[in-house]
């Protein structure tokens, strides 16, 4: 019994000490514009700053910001949005999650997971679309073969033209259904986590909850944190390029002007 | 008190020899001999080469590696790694130039720079590598002897570029360009001169405490306990390193590394210097590789300043204990065959499989707390092929009992 005890204590020893990794944050590194609220105190976040307990971390667009978590060891975040102190230390102890329920998740997912085809077109066969399908679908956004870069998809359409009620479904390589819901108005947004990346979803508003498998849909896949980075670099780039462009010919037009 | 403590006492005693069942030692035996038979068949007979090289190649801990590993947002802040890309001589020493200035304790370089090539381009590249601090360039060792594992030859950058510090990039696997890297050799002799691996090499110089409790484990190849990809460690694409406005002060102390990760960040992975690890989401089969050679060193790197090694069990060992497992296993199995014969023969398949499951996980709670490696084949092996040998086994005691009238807990009922 004793030993049992002992063994016992060791674990919740070895687990706590795990665990308390996540407990200190310190900046190491930040990039582009990241503050700390405390209160409604902002307070620019600096390399070596520690993060308090109750606080918010405020991390700007195209910013990022390396959290010193223990020994040589660090969390990376670069997606824009708050995070509290409880969400950091989730996001650390997610990384750490125990083995065991990693692997009874693993074991549960290769036994109950149904090994669904990989593509819609193995069971649904080719549809094919013309632009006319696009244009005369009451389906408007996200259009057609989009990427989505942001937290969250906005889905938006037309009322039907009977103004009876409508469902949106959404469904996982057009096989397995992700969502299903009645809709009363044009637009819906969903979080873009219920999305899983690398997986193409289709889309469509239907009178029937089991569409048939004429009607058009659309297709969105989910982009990669990287890829947003990348489509954002781009964004910025493009109209820091304008912006300059913007400039020189109103310098040009100004110069013309004076000659004259 | 005391009259009541002596039959306990006894009890115990006594116990391990009920528990010694000659039958069930020899069925055991018989398993094991029947397993290196099929083994000596399996990797002898040249057709079944695939299947060798598969099961070669296959180790259960990959598992904990591609699939049981997450930890996405955690990074090693001791290295920074810097991509080369396909950059020229000129952007290359410009590279040198900007990482030097930002003081790195050590730099190393996995590339090579095989012949001069411009008269004006080269010296400039030459004093960007020859000023402090050191950097330690790629060589490769090839030719080595299959008897005396000696290498006759060593690829080095051309002497004009490279001052005395070397470290050798050779990865380990019987061929790592095709199959998966799982251990490193962290020194070898060539013609009386030692050399150290990319990874062991970088950390003699960052923490040399750190590298002599490599070396003081003397073993010849060890496990590589990856810690990640590419977003495992600070990076920076090529680029960023030319942009002067980009701030590199993290640099500052650290090891750099720098090597070829892809023509940049942003393009898809091609297929120069890129390996199959355990960290390949692809657990078999084909697919394609996934961790460029230079973050593999990184890896090494993180491992040795950790010191978060992984300690092999011996092969006597684990053939060991595999046998004294499986031999509880079929006196268990036999115990309920005997005792509950119906419930066996229902559910013997479904004990088969969750204790296959119980016994992975066993492993891998070993591999992953106390970075315990134990060779899965030994363990599983006997475990999976018993029912297939009860088969036969079965059937030679119902002709012994038949002609000499052995008695056995094996004659089926």
């Amino acid at each position: 019994m004793a030993r049992l005890i002992t063994l016992c204590l060791t674990f919740i020893v070895i687990t706590a000490q795990l665990r308390a990794q996540c407990d200190d944050f310190s900046f190491y590194y930040v990039s582009g514009s990241v503050f700390i609220k405390q209160g409604s105190i902002l307070t620019a976040a600096k390399k070596n700053l520690d993060l308090v307990p109750g606080s918010v971390l405020q991390i700007g667009n195209e910013s990022s910001v390396i959290l010193l978590t223990g020994p040589d060891r660090a969390l990376r975040l670069s997606q824009q949005g708050n995070l509290t102190y409880p969400n950091l230390q989730d996001i650390c102890r997610k990384n750490q999650s125990s083995l065991t329920s990693q692997y009874v998740k693993y074991v549960a997912h290769t036994l109950i997971e149904k090994q669904e085809s990989q593509t819609a077109m193995v069971i649904k066969g080719a549809v094919y679309r013309t632009r006319a399908t696009y244009t005369n679908s009451l389906m408007r956004t996200p259009p057609d073969s989009s990427v989505i870069a942001s937290d969250s998809v906005v889905f938006s359409w037309q009322q039907p033209p009977d103004n009876k009620p409508a469902f949106l479904l959404i469904s996982e390589n057009g096989v397995k259904s992700v969502y299903l819901s009645p809709v009363s108005g044009t637009t819906m947004v969903l979080p873009a986590r219920i999305f899983r990346e690398g997986m193409i979803y289709f889309w469509l508003i239907s009178k029937s909850p089991t569409p048939s498998d004429n009607e058009p849909r659309f297709t969105f896949v989910l982009g990669t944190h990287n890829w947003q980075t990348i489509v954002l670099d781009e964004w910025a780039r493009t109209m820091t390029e304008l912006e300059q462009e913007n400039q020189d010919v109103k310098k040009k037009l100004e110069s013309k002007k004076r000659l004259y | 008190m005391n009259n009541s403590a002596e039959p306990e006492e006894k009890d115990i005693a006594i116990r391990p020899f009920r528990w010694f069942n000659i039958q069930v030692f020899i069925a055991n035996a018989g398993l094991f001999g029947g397993m290196v038979l099929l083994g000596t068949i399996i990797f002898n007979l040249s057709f079944l080469n695939p299947v060798s090289k598969a099961l070669n190649d296959f180790n259960l801990s990959d598992l904990l590696y591609s699939k049981l590993g997450a930890r996405d947002n955690l990074l090693d802040t001791n290295i920074v790694l810097v991509n080369i890309g396909h950059l020229d001589r000129l952007q290359i020493s410009r590279q040198f130039d900007r990482i030097k200035g930002q003081q790195p304790r050590v730099i190393g370089f996995d590339g090579f720079f095989i012949r001069k090539k411009d008269p004006v381009t080269d010296p400039l590249l030459r004093d960007a590598i020859l000023k402090p601090p050191d950097v330690i360039m790629a060589c490769y060792l090839t030719g080595e002897n299959e008897r005396s594992g000696i290498f006759d030859e060593l690829e080095t950058s051309n002497p004009y570029f490279t001052g005395h510090d070397k470290a050798f990039v050779n990865l380990g696997g019987t061929d790592p360009m095709t199959s998966t890297v799982r251990n490193f050799s962290p020194k070898e002799v060539f013609r009386d001169d030692t050399l150290f691996a990319m990874g062991a090499e970088l950390v003699r110089r960052y923490r040399p405490a750190a590298f002599e409790r490599l070396l003081a484990r003397g073993n010849d190849r060890e496990i590589i306990h990856y810690i990640g990809n590419r977003p495992a460690f600070l990076v920076y694409d090529t680029y960023e390193i030319l942009d002067s406005s980009r701030d590199l002060s993290i640099m500052k102390d650290k090891i750099v590394l720098m090597g070829y990760m892809g023509e940049s960040f942003r393009s898809p992975p091609d297929l120069e210097d890129i390996y199959y690890t355990p960290m390949n989401p692809e657990l078999a089969g084909r697919s394609r590789p996934d961790m460029y050679g230079v973050v593999i060193h990184a890896n090494i790197a993180s491992m040795v300043l950790s010191g978060d090694y992984i300690n092999r069990m011996p092969l006597w060992l684990t053939v060991l204990i595999s046998f004294i497992l499986c031999y509880f296993y079929i006196l268990l199995v036999s115990w309920v065959n005997a005792r509950y014969n119906f419930l066996y023969k229902i559910y013997f398949n479904t004990f088969l499989f969750l204790l296959n499951i119980l016994m992975i996980y066993v492993m891998f709670l070993l591999y992953h707390y106390a970075n315990f490696s134990i060779h899965t084949g030994y363990m599983l092996g006997p475990l999976l092929l018993y029912p297939t040998f009860l088969n036969y086994f079965e059937r030679l005691i119902l002709i012994l009992h038949r002609r000499y009238g052995i008695r056995s807990i094996f004659i089926p009922k």
